[in-house]
């Protein structure tokens, strides 16, 4: 299966590295993230598609008991949604 | 025109009959009651402000009046209503006033969504605003009395408006609401001031408005940018503790008191982002305000 970041994301990535917030418009709601992490996933906003393996694999700083909490964030909070295109 | 260049006669005619109303700048409210305290605190506390004519057009018309039947009579209740749509339940006949009040609060909070509006009182000195987010109980509007009683012009005790083209704060003046022990210690520290009546038991507890400052009413159209964000909380033990927010930390607590952040969106969760980005955020913890007014005066707010 595939996945892909949701369009139309709106992020703030704070000046002092404090996070970064991502806001889904149709959901009005924010997340909120480190900063360490979220430059990985700047990288996937182009709209391309990724496996979850392979988003794990490019998070190498996480354990994989630190990266199951975040994926289910993140598709909870419909930042990353399954790509219906594959 | 001025509202206190009326006759006491022709404004108390002009609130039973809804014939008069008062531009706030970011908002025009039209008055309707026949509730003879409601009428002689309005007109103290609106003296200053610009009255609109019965042949303008109003953002809201609101009105303050008895509940009828037996809620007349016996245990005499007021309600609050917005055109003929009455939002609340009834509260006890005597606070009408603090009901009109925080009727015309809500009618701002529940409509205006072309501004960001924050829980917050809002003060400006040299051209830098301040913005005071805080929540009930806080001490906000104690400092906020002080500190417009001390040089500063108020643009709001309550509601901080922010334009969603520019980031400014437009002013949204007001009287500003003291509760419980407030009250007498802001009469003891300024005894000129022009002070409502106290109405009891309300869900704040006691419950006054304060007349705000004719500098500030004048001026109800000149917006001001802020400059730093400030959440204060009142500490008795602690004369004055500074903490620095980080972005994020500041984001959130702007963001959680934003009355209309779902709403507007996209243009909230932008306008809280330039806002942010803009400004430092601290959080004080204090029991003295002279100290807190100099360290707001020196208007350094980053570490």
């Amino acid at each position: 299966m595939y996945y892909k970041f949701v369009d139309n994301l709106i992020y703030y990535n704070a000046s002092d590295k404090s996070g970064v917030l991502f806001f889904v418009p149709f959901t009005a709601k924010k997340t909120r993230f480190s900063s360490d992490i979220t430059g990985v996933f700047l990288n996937y906003f182009d709209s391309s598609s990724f496996l979850k393996d392979d988003f794990r694999i490019s998070l190498s700083c996480l354990t994989p008991e630190q990266f199951e909490p975040l994926w289910n964030t993140l598709l909870a909070e419909y930042i990353v949604i399954e790509d219906k295109r594959i | 025109m001025k509202l206190g260049e009326l006759s006491q006669l022709a404004v108390f005619n002009s609130l039973k009959n809804g014939n008069i109303g008062i531009d706030l700048g970011v908002v025009t409210f039209r008055i309707q009651t026949k509730l003879p305290d409601v009428q002689r605190i309005f007109a103290e506390l609106y003296a200053d402000y610009t009255i609109i004519t019965p042949e303008q057009s109003s953002d809201f018309q609101v009105a303050v009046k008895r509940v009828n039947l037996l809620r007349r009579w016996i245990r005499p209740q007021v309600e609050f209503s917005l055109d003929d749509y009455i939002p609340f339940l009834p509260l006890p006949r005597s606070q009408a006033y603090p009901l009109l009040e925080w009727g015309m609060n809500w009618c701002m909070a529940a409509h205006r969504h072309n501004y960001l509006l924050i829980h917050g009182a809002v003060l400006e000195k040299n051209g830098d605003a301040i913005i005071f987010p805080a929540p009930p109980g806080s001490g906000k509007s104690t400092l906020c009395a002080y500190l417009a009683n001390r040089g500063w012009r108020l643009l709001s005790d309550e509601m901080t408006v922010i334009s969603l083209d520019t980031g400014w704060v437009h002013p949204f003046v007001r009287p500003i609401c003291l509760k419980n022990n407030s009250i007498s210690l802001v009469k003891t520290w300024f005894p000129d001031i022009v002070v409502s009546n106290i109405a009891k038991d309300t869900v704040k507890g006691d419950v006054a408005h304060v007349k705000p400052p004719k500098d500030s009413v004048d001026k109800i159209l000149v917006p001001a940018k802020v400059k730093a964000i400030v959440l204060p909380k009142y500490s008795p033990d602690t004369e004055l503790d500074i903490f620095t927010l980080t972005k994020c930390d500041a984001f959130e607590a702007i963001s959680s008191n934003a009355f209309n952040e779902g709403m507007l969106g996209e243009a909230g969760f932008k306008a809280i982002r330039r806002l942010i980005e803009s400004t430092d955020t601290v959080e004080i913890h204090y029991n003295n305000l002279a100290v807190v007014a100099e360290f707001l005066e020196e208007g350094r707010f980053c570490a």
